[in-house]
């Protein structure tokens, strides 16, 4: 690799940062196989974009979305007090649905997605998410993801399943936005305080 | 004898001594000027007007093709505003360049086959509803209600989501973002209003 070309840290970290922001930040989730620990609400469920077999459950999907060609290219970021921060920023499209069901015996799934959908919207305003590289030994910050809520961030529709009406089901269409720093850096990490241009 | 200012009589020493206080307004007024910048703004806002339009005919083009095709009905349920304005969007509608893909990957037959339909796409226009404000104020709005759209789009307990409004509502906006800044960045480079770059169809 040239010196001047970027080290991307990767899909891959950009997903697991968002999915583990997610399973500390809404609470009652159980990552797992049935049956539902006590104390657990609902289930995770990642990469699943049709309806899960546990139920409730929410699952985490990535749609993707086009770059922004210039802003997806290494470019000043931002500063770290007087050293300039070059790097990356992207975005992406997440679908999250929260899933659940009503029985003979049971009727409350549209107040459960609902609750779960509020749930998930706190969690993704409550600020900028860490983007870890997870194939480093240190784990170290390497950037951070946001929902910017000025920018048709959300978009959401609660869904009765036309194959099963029973199921309840609440989709969120989230852009989630990133910013990388890159090589050129040495890897800084980015500071809460830095100022992003 | 009296002194003129800007062609207006000035009085006397006696006149403005006999009459208590002087007032004077003076208005130095270039009628060449105001109605160049009358001109201006009045092009600016017809440009505007019309680089808005176009840029809402390239989107819904754009929306058609991210559509998920078979019969072309759903594809219909999109082209209430493309047809008041009578854009072209013939070489759109059967288009499956962004949806080939995905329509291969499909496991039978049926889901991977095609079968566009021109009645069909005349069915869908029934359920094409639009809003639109213009040329009053730049806002626009469609709604498709073909019955299966929300199925596509947002996808069942069996069928993942296409999820193409969506996709096409941010595409959209990097569109507008992108004609917008070019024609302000002309603009301010030629120091006067000038028109807005040519709206090229959305490409992928």
């Amino acid at each position: 690799m040239s010196q001047n070309m970027r080290k991307f840290h990767g899909k891959e970290n950009l997903i697991a940062s968002l999915n583990y922001w997610l399973t500390s930040h809404v609470p009652g989730g159980y990552v797992g196989v049935q049956p539902l620990p006590i104390g657990k609400e609902f289930y995770w469920l990642f990469d699943y974009p049709i309806a899960p077999l546990t139920l409730p459950a929410v699952s985490v999907t990535e749609i993707g979305l086009f770059n922004f060609g210039e802003m997806a290219m290494d470019r000043l970021i931002g500063f770290d007090g007087n050293d300039p921060i070059y790097g990356t920023k992207n975005q992406t499209l997440i679908e999250i649905v929260c899933t659940d069901q009503d029985s003979t015996s049971y009727s409350a799934a549209t107040n459960t997605v609902r609750n779960l959908r509020d749930r998930v919207i706190d969690a993704l305003s409550e600020g900028h998410m860490p983007l870890v590289d997870y194939s480093h030994p240190g784990k170290p910050e390497i950037g951070y993801l946001w929902v910017d809520n000025s920018s048709n961030a959300i978009n959401e529709k609660f869904l009765v399943d036309p194959q099963n009406q029973n199921m309840k089901r609440y989709v969120l269409l989230v852009r989630i936005f990133w910013l990388e720093i890159t090589q050129r850096t040495k890897e800084k990490t980015i500071k809460s305080n830095t100022t992003v241009v | 004898m009296s002194d003129y200012l800007f062609g207006i009589r000035v009085p006397t020493a006696e006149e403005q001594l006999g009459s208590g206080d002087v007032r004077l307004t003076v208005s130095v007024v270039n009628p060449k000027e105001v109605k160049k910048i009358e001109d201006s703004l009045k092009k600016f806002d017809e440009y505007y007007r019309k680089l808005y339009k176009d840029l809402v005919g390239a989107c819904h083009k754009y929306l058609i093709r991210v559509t998920p095709l078979h019969t072309g009905k759903l594809r219909g349920g999109w082209t209430a505003y493309l047809d008041k304005y009578q854009i072209d969007y013939s070489k759109q509608i059967f288009d499956t360049s962004l949806y080939g893909t995905w329509k291969k990957a499909n496991k039978t037959e049926e889901y991977r086959s095609y079968a566009p339909d021109s009645t069909k796409v005349d069915e869908g226009k029934a359920f094409s509803h639009l809003e639109d404000s213009l040329p009053r104020i730049t806002d626009v709005a469609i709604e498709n209600q073909v019955e299966y759209k929300d199925s596509m789009d947002f996808g069942t307990a069996k069928i993942p989501g296409r999820h193409f409004t969506d996709i096409a509502l941010y595409k959209s906006e990097h569109w507008f973002e992108k004609y917008f800044s070019q024609w302000l960045a002309q603009m301010e480079k030629a120091g006067l209003v000038v028109p807005p770059p040519e709206v090229q169809e959305i490409p992928n």
